[in-house]
């Protein structure tokens, strides 16, 4: 492949797949060549919106942070990776050096760089460059399609860390999406004793079956009323809930939240939705129960790697879609219809 | 011999009754307490204005009031160790089972069968002669006084704020709201080593009282749009707030909080405003900031006493604004209603 086709934004509603100049890696960074990169409904509102929260797209990006590739350039001074490893691509890249970094929290950087969706391209391209650091090699036993997966796995295993879920805990994930589906399986894999997977789509909570969930939930009474569908939620619980996972971003799903779990008890908020909205922050403070949130993944990606080439995660399944990199536009389309649960887009062909 | 328990009683919203109750018999593990001072919390105000606080305590019998209670033992059952006849001592209110599991993980705040003072059905201390197990009754050492007592409880919900917020050495802290709450939460977090206080409100008298005691940073955010007021509290502090601390109960505030708070830091729900409020919550998640609120306080009583004996609170009394009589209860309640008259804290007391 003598150039890079790159699916890039421009701005709102401007996407454009365009012939590029193959780029080069600097010292301690990689050339990938790009495989499978899954597509995030962040993706999708980079195209609708042409922004990140307040961070307008002024200059072209390319796009993808849910990256798998193989390393086919070395730059100066890498010595942890080979030409043809198959790596999966940590789309964080943070400063190294600020306050949050240096405490331990670089993923709230106050320099964040996430390539394909702040300051950086991504992966929906021939090729990318990325820092060594950020790469993690795929056991032979992963296929590419499951490292891309390793990024939203690893939003799902930073939110059960982030919310200090302890062993025997009874956990409740709200939103069988991607990320709710992984969510799922970390809070099982990391020692909850049961997890209950909410939603109102009932070919998702089936997948979520076929997934290992402990038990299924589809609400009946509306969300207009969060305490009384929290009173339907937590009878088929048969308990209050330790932590309950948000990750659906729908409208009153956070006070349903708040009303099924236990005094003391924490909501994890990982499905982003509307920026303002009515939450029922009273009832939570009777019952001190906290409302978390986090952002990305904290360095987690060996550990979602381990879990997956174990066998202990299952993030194949939640694949539906495969579409070659010239069809970014119907993924972006299906993800908006939510036929699909997860799109992915091969870059090998390209 | 019938001896006089003067009590005050609300037996309805706005029917608060001064009458002679029976004095409690003693259990073998209680102490029986003549009451002192006893101060008066915005909770008190709302039972007696709606009958009613915080959405789900609701008045459903006569109940005496007050909860900010301290008081001299008068006599013991027969298997209390920690106290003797003539001990002061400052009333914790909250008496929680001690047995379920969130109780045995510390957090027995949140016990579901906690039996708290003035909170309905549990009659308060607003009285002449109280009934208490002693294992919830403080004693206070020589240097700290009754009236000193009596203000240990408001200054507990400031001490458990901080903790939830994880207020240490070198915070940079934001109390939204200078009541007495907002004050005793930047005493408190300055005793925790927090590098500065930020106090924000909507009154400059309030203000200017707590730049007097001590804020480091005073603004007035009436009429300011949120993200406006945290840059304003961002430029001035030199950086932004770890933690917030919420005391002023409005909605405002806890928005201001998550647009003036550094990512990582938390945001502390103390006052009590609208139940379900719009706030910028994806903001708070994606910057992760946490909100948390906080329900009375568990095992912060000692830490109170210490830092009062310590003398590392010089200005806590001058909070106490009224005085009065138990007879004058509801003359107090009025005071502590009317916007005229000033007050900061209330003080009853029930030996006059």
């Amino acid at each position: 492949m003598s150039t890079n086709r790159a699916v890039r934004i421009h701005g709102k509603n401007d996407i454009r797949i365009e012939d590029l100049p193959i780029p080069e890696p600097q010292e301690n960074w990689v050339q990938l060549r790009m495989s499978t990169v899954g597509l995030c409904r962040t993706d999708v509102h980079l195209y609708d919106e042409g922004r990140v929260d307040h961070i307008v797209i002024n200059k072209p990006i390319t796009i993808g942070h849910e990256i798998s590739g193989r390393v086919s350039k070395l730059g100066q001074g890498v010595t942890d990776l080979n030409v043809g490893d198959r790596v999966a691509v940590d789309p964080l890249r943070s400063c190294g050096g600020c306050h949050q970094c240096s405490r331990g929290r670089s993923n709230i950087c106050r320099q964040l760089h996430c390539s394909g969706v702040l300051h950086a391209d991504g992966g929906f391209a021939t090729y990318m460059v990325a820092p060594a650091k950020t790469c993690y090699k795929i056991p032979d036993n992963m296929s590419m399609e499951e490292g891309a997966m390793m990024e939203p796995l690893s939003v799902g295993v930073n939110g059960v860390k982030r919310a200090r879920m302890v062993e025997g805990d009874v956990v409740v994930v709200m939103g069988a999406g991607p990320v709710g589906l992984f969510a799922m399986q970390a809070a099982k894999a990391l020692g909850a004793s049961r997890v209950m997977m909410v939603d109102i789509n009932p070919k998702r909570l089936e997948l979520a079956l076929k997934m290992g969930v402990s038990q299924v939930f589809k609400p009946t009474v509306h969300l207009s009323n969060p305490k009384a569908a929290s009173e339907e939620l937590k009878a088929a619980l048969g308990d209050e809930a330790d932590l309950c996972i948000e990750c659906s971003g729908a409208p009153g799903v956070v006070d349903l939240a708040i009303h099924s779990c236990r005094p003391g008890g924490k909501v994890m908020m990982l499905g982003f939705g509307e920026m303002a909205m009515k939450v029922h922050v009273g009832m939570a403070a009777v019952r001190e129960i906290d409302i978390l949130g986090s952002f990305a993944n904290l360095h987690n990606y060996p550990e979602c790697i381990r879990l997956v080439s174990e066998g202990k995660i299952n993030v194949r399944s939640a694949i539906t879609h495969r579409l070659p990199l010239e069809n970014v536009m119907d993924g972006i389309n299906l993800v908006r219809s939510g036929e699909s649960v997860k799109v992915v887009i091969n870059c090998d062909d390209c | 011999m019938a001896v006089k328990n003067l009590s005050a009683v609300l037996h309805a919203k706005l029917d608060l009754r001064l009458e002679n109750r029976d004095v409690p018999a003693i259990g073998e593990e209680d102490v029986l307490i003549r009451m002192g001072p006893v101060g008066i919390c915005g909770s008190d105000i709302k039972y007696w204005t709606h009958g009613y606080c915080s959405g789900v305590f609701v008045l459903r019998a006569p109940m005496v009031l007050g909860h900010e209670g301290a008081g001299t033992v008068v006599q013991t059952g027969s298997k209390v160790g920690n106290l003797k006849v003539g001990d002061r001592v400052a009333i914790e209110p909250g008496v929680p089972c001690l047995r379920c599991r969130i109780c045995r993980e510390g957090r027995y705040n949140l016990c579901p069968r906690m039996q708290f003072c003035a909170t309905p059905p549990v009659h308060g201390n607003l009285t002449r002669l109280f009934k208490h197990p002693a294992a919830f009754c403080h004693r206070l050492p020589e240097s700290v006084d009754l009236e000193h007592g009596a203000l240990v409880e408001p200054l507990a919900v400031a001490i458990h704020a901080c903790n939830r917020g994880g207020v240490k050495a070198g915070s940079l802290v934001l109390v939204c709201g200078a009541g007495p709450v907002g004050l005793l939460c930047m005493w408190v977090a300055k005793c925790a080593g927090a590098l500065g206080v930020v106090v924000t409100d909507i009154d400059d008298q309030r203000l200017a009282f707590a730049k007097e005691k001590g804020a480091d940073y005073v603004i007035n955010v009436r009429g300011v749009e949120e993200p406006i007021a945290a840059q304003q509290i961002i430029s001035a502090a030199g950086c932004s707030p770890d933690v917030t601390i919420e005391c002023s109960g409005s909605d405002y505030s806890m928005t201001l909080g998550i647009h003036a708070t550094h990512p990582g830091g938390s945001v502390v729900q103390v006052g009590r405003g609208t139940q379900i409020p719009s706030i910028p919550l994806t903001l708070a998640a994606t910057k992760e900031v946490d909100i948390k609120g906080v329900f009375r306080y568990a095992n912060c009583y000692p830490t109170a006493i210490s830092l009062i004996s310590s003398g590392q609170l010089p200005g806590l009394k001058s909070l106490i604004s009224h005085h009065f009589p138990l007879a004058e209860t509801e003359m107090a309640f009025k005071t502590a209603l009317s916007r005229d008259a000033g007050a900061i804290k209330i003080i009853i007391e029930c030996d006059q």
